[in-house]
């Protein structure tokens, strides 16, 4: 980067220190150089000018990750998911959404979306392992955070998913195969748990092990279904 | 080997048809792995069993993953829908779906409580008194309907028959109750208030307004007015120290007043 150019920058990042520091102390929402940055670093794809955002507020993102009602669940460093939401807003933010921020307000909340999307990820995660413990889990969460996931890896595991669902949905024969399939699979709820959200529908627990005996023992057999189930 | 293979070769060389019937069933072992301890005096001391529960285990985790949460929107889809940057026809699937997914309400509901307080509030709208009672007439009346009280019922699946409740609503902090008002969207959840003992605190979203900040929150025991509150800038509003009764909610705007009523605390 040319002395200039990063001399311009660092002016900028100086004038939103201070123009950061009067939105937080007078509610001063007029932060022209704060967007310039953001805006530089989005629709110019400038890594010098998101790396002074990164050092501008990242000691606010750690704040928030810290007062998040869910992060104590995830068993995480705060650092992690302050670079997780830095790099998923850089990902995810579009030059459409960017042109979208008239203020310093509405850039820092894109950013704490993404501050809080990171958490739930992690917090959905977690809970998709913990109803799928065995011995390889161990090595998957270390997989897991060996990279963070880009968005088209997501989106892709999501289709594949969806795809799953979809195939084994026109599997079940009854409707109350359907309600077993969806509360416990999809919504991951305990069988003492959907009783009480649907009562009247089961006789008790061990109708819906029966149930739920006979999807696996259906979803087993059909070969189709062994490319998801493998 | 496919866990399908693994099931089958454990059962294959366990359980001949005779031993069969001497060992629990699939429903039971299933019972066992979530904790049921009525067969485990058996299990435990059957290798077989142990074996073919094992397999099982292997089986419902590879379901499990594969599908937990599988219909959701992504967490940051779910949050820009929370801070109202989706598309019309986005925010109408999205909310499709948070009415009828707990889960999803549940983070929407952390959103709120997270994205609360963070940012530094602008100057409370100012009192509504005269000025109010000039436009009142001008002003569209919704009554909000509540979204995500499902009943169900033997016959339908998921996502089908779905119907909304009679009578008061109740607030018991199990997840948010969502409510429709047209364009836009009011969460409420209900909250032991730690600084008030037996009492509860209400903390609302108020989703899909570019400004929520011109609302105000009143709310209302029977013809007394009993609580006001603003509405911050992201749109969330809270009310402390509520002894438990029943209450209708006010979202009042110069141009329109969504009303929630029969709130049950």
């Amino acid at each position: 980067m040319p002395t200039l150019s990063r001399q311009y920058l660092q002016d900028l990042a100086d004038h939103c220190a201070e123009e950061t520091h009067d939105f937080f102390q007078n509610g001063q929402n007029a932060c022209a150089s704060c967007l310039t940055l953001f805006k530089r670093a989005v629709l110019e794809q400038d890594e010098d000018a998101w790396e002074l955002i990164y050092r501008q507020y990242e000691p606010l993102v750690k704040g928030w990750v810290l007062r998040h009602p869910a992060f104590l669940q995830t068993g995480e460093e705060a650092d992690f998911f302050v670079n997780v939401a830095f790099s998923r807003m850089w990902q995810a933010i579009t030059p459409e959404k960017c042109e979208g921020f008239n203020d310093i307000k509405s850039a820092l909340r894109y950013l704490q979306a993404c501050t809080h999307s990171a958490i739930l990820d992690s917090i959905r995660q977690q809970r998709s392992e913990w109803l799928d413990i065995d011995a390889s889990d161990v090595q998957r969460q270390i997989d897991a955070h060996a990279a963070i996931p880009n968005i088209e890896d997501r989106v892709q595991h999501r289709i594949y998913c969806k795809q799953a669902l979809i195939a084994i949905q026109k599997r079940m024969k009854t409707p109350k195969e359907h309600y077993v399939l969806h509360e416990m699979f999809v919504l991951g709820l305990k069988p003492s748990e959907i009783i009480r959200k649907h009562p009247g529908v089961f006789r008790d627990v061990q109708e819906i092990y029966r149930i739920k005996e006979n999807i696996l023992a259906r979803l087993r057999r059909d070969k189709e279904l062994q490319k998801y189930l493998a | 080997m496919l866990s399908s293979d693994v099931y089958r070769a454990n059962r294959d060389a366990i359980m001949t048809e005779s031993t069969l019937r001497a060992h629990y069933s699939d429903a039971e072992l299933l019972a066992w792995l979530d904790g049921s301890r009525e067969y485990a005096e058996h299990i435990e001391e059957c290798e077989a069993c142990r074996q073919r529960a094992l397999a099982l285990r292997l089986e419902d985790n590879r379901l499990h993953s594969l599908l937990y949460r599988a219909e959701c929107p992504p967490a940051l889809t779910l949050a820009e829908y929370g801070i109202g940057l989706l598309s019309e026809e986005e925010r109408r699937a999205i909310r499709a779906h948070v009415d009828n997914c707990p889960l999803c309400s549940q983070e929407l509901a952390w959103q709120q409580q997270f994205m609360h307080s963070l940012l530094p509030e602008e100057a409370p709208a100012p009192s509504l008194g005269d000025q109010w009672q000039a436009v009142r007439e001008g002003v569209r009346v919704i009554v909000a309907q509540w979204v995500n009280r499902l009943a169900g019922g033997a016959g339908t699946g998921p996502g089908m028959g779905m119907q909304f409740a009679m009578g008061p609503m109740r607030g018991d902090n199990q997840r948010p109750m969502l409510f429709d008002a047209g364009e836009l969207q009011v969460t409420l959840e209900f909250y032991e208030d730690v600084a008030h003992p037996g009492r509860h605190q209400l903390v609302g979203l108020l989703v899909g307004e570019e400004d929520p900040d011109l609302f105000r929150v009143q709310l209302w025991r029977g013809k007394d007015r009993v609580a006001e509150a603003t509405v911050d800038e992201l749109g969330n509003f809270i009310i402390d120290n509520l002894p438990p009764d029943q209450y209708n909610l006010k979202l009042i705007h110069p141009k329109l007043e969504i009303q929630l009523n029969d709130l049950e605390i």
